[in-house]
């Protein structure tokens, strides 16, 4: 506001002084007493100097004072340079959370127990009761004595089931360990759920027993006709 | 009386020739303040115009680094999942 105000007094100034140089110019002219007109406008010439000066130090003190006091740069970089590290370390909390969600998931990935091979200890006592028939009594004490260290829902299963387990793929084929297939012995993989719903290892589990039960049955009823025989 | 008249002529012209000296000092004086004040104007400028360019120059690089901040800014809401927990 105050260079502007200073800035048009000093315009005004400018009309001022063209009025004065013509008024005395004609007033040398027309005056008979031309020194003291002379001595008149030199005294004129020189307060008119003393203006101006004082005008345009006015108006430079002005355009200095709005040029220099420019405290609002300073306040705006200051703000960038906040907004700046806010958005710093706002990317480092994203990072860091990115980096915890890629070290712990809350849902792990789970297996299927089928798809686990069995511990070589338990496929051993298996081999053994398949290839030495006399020592089979010892070999049911002692799977008895392993499936006494297997949870509950081992006992659901057939042992031998593993005899009709084929391997599915030619990779599978080439480990012989992973033909015997075992649930294994943690908590987690007993909730796990059948991901792949076209494979039918349980039916075939399922078919030995009733074709047990069956024969059970036979057995059953050959010896009452052989009892009534008797009689 | 010839002498007289010729004597008042040289004092006249003598008064007239001080005079004279006199108004050529004061235009002297004049236009040399007349100068001052116009190279006081010129570098007056001068420096105006440096401290002029050296604020625009701040001018650009606050308007850089706003425009920097924007694009963070929109980059970041544009992908708010990363601040999901």
């Amino acid at each position: 506001m105050h260079f502007l105000k200073s800035l048009q007094e000093l315009k005004e100034l400018r009309s001022q002084l063209h009025y004065a140089a013509d008024y005395c110019e004609t007033t040398f002219l027309e005056s008979e007493k031309k020194r003291d007109v002379m001595e008149n406008t030199k005294e004129y010439i020189c307060r008119a100097m003393v203006t101006v000066v004082d005008h345009l130090g006015n108006v430079s003190s002005n355009l200095e004072g709005l040029i220099s006091h420019t405290n609002a740069f300073s306040d705006a970089e200051i703000r960038i340079q906040c907004l700046k590290q806010k958005l710093l370390s706002c990317e480092q909390y994203a990072d860091k959370l990115a980096l915890t969600n890629m070290q712990w998931k809350e849902k792990l990935p789970r297996f299927h127990t089928r798809y686990l091979s069995s511990p070589p200890i338990l496929e051993r006592s298996r081999t053994e009761k398949l290839s030495d028939s006399k020592s089979e009594v010892s070999s049911k004490k002692d799977d008895k004595h392993i499936q006494e260290d297997l949870p509950l829902y081992m006992y659901t299963q057939n042992p031998f089931t593993s005899k009709n387990l084929k391997p599915a793929t030619a990779t599978v084929s080439k480990h012989k360990n992973l033909a015997f297939v075992m649930p294994v012995r943690d908590g987690l993989s007993v909730l796990a759920k059948v991901s792949n719903p076209t494979f039918h290892f349980q039916a075939t589990a399922k078919s030995a027993p009733r074709h047990r039960r069956s024969l059970h049955g036979s057995d059953v009823l050959w010896l009452l006709r052989r009892s009534k025989r008797t009689h | 009386m010839a002498r007289a008249g010729g004597i008042t002529n040289a004092v006249n012209v003598g008064i007239a020739v001080q005079a004279d000296w006199e108004n050529r000092e004061f235009i002297s004086h004049i236009s040399l303040n007349v100068r001052r004040l116009f190279d006081f104007l010129v570098q007056f400028e001068a420096t105006t115009k440096s401290k002029l360019a050296s604020l625009n120059e701040k001018l650009d690089v606050l308007e850089r680094r706003l425009e920097l901040l924007e694009v963070q800014v929109g980059n970041a809401s544009a992908n708010p999942s990363l601040f999901a927990t």
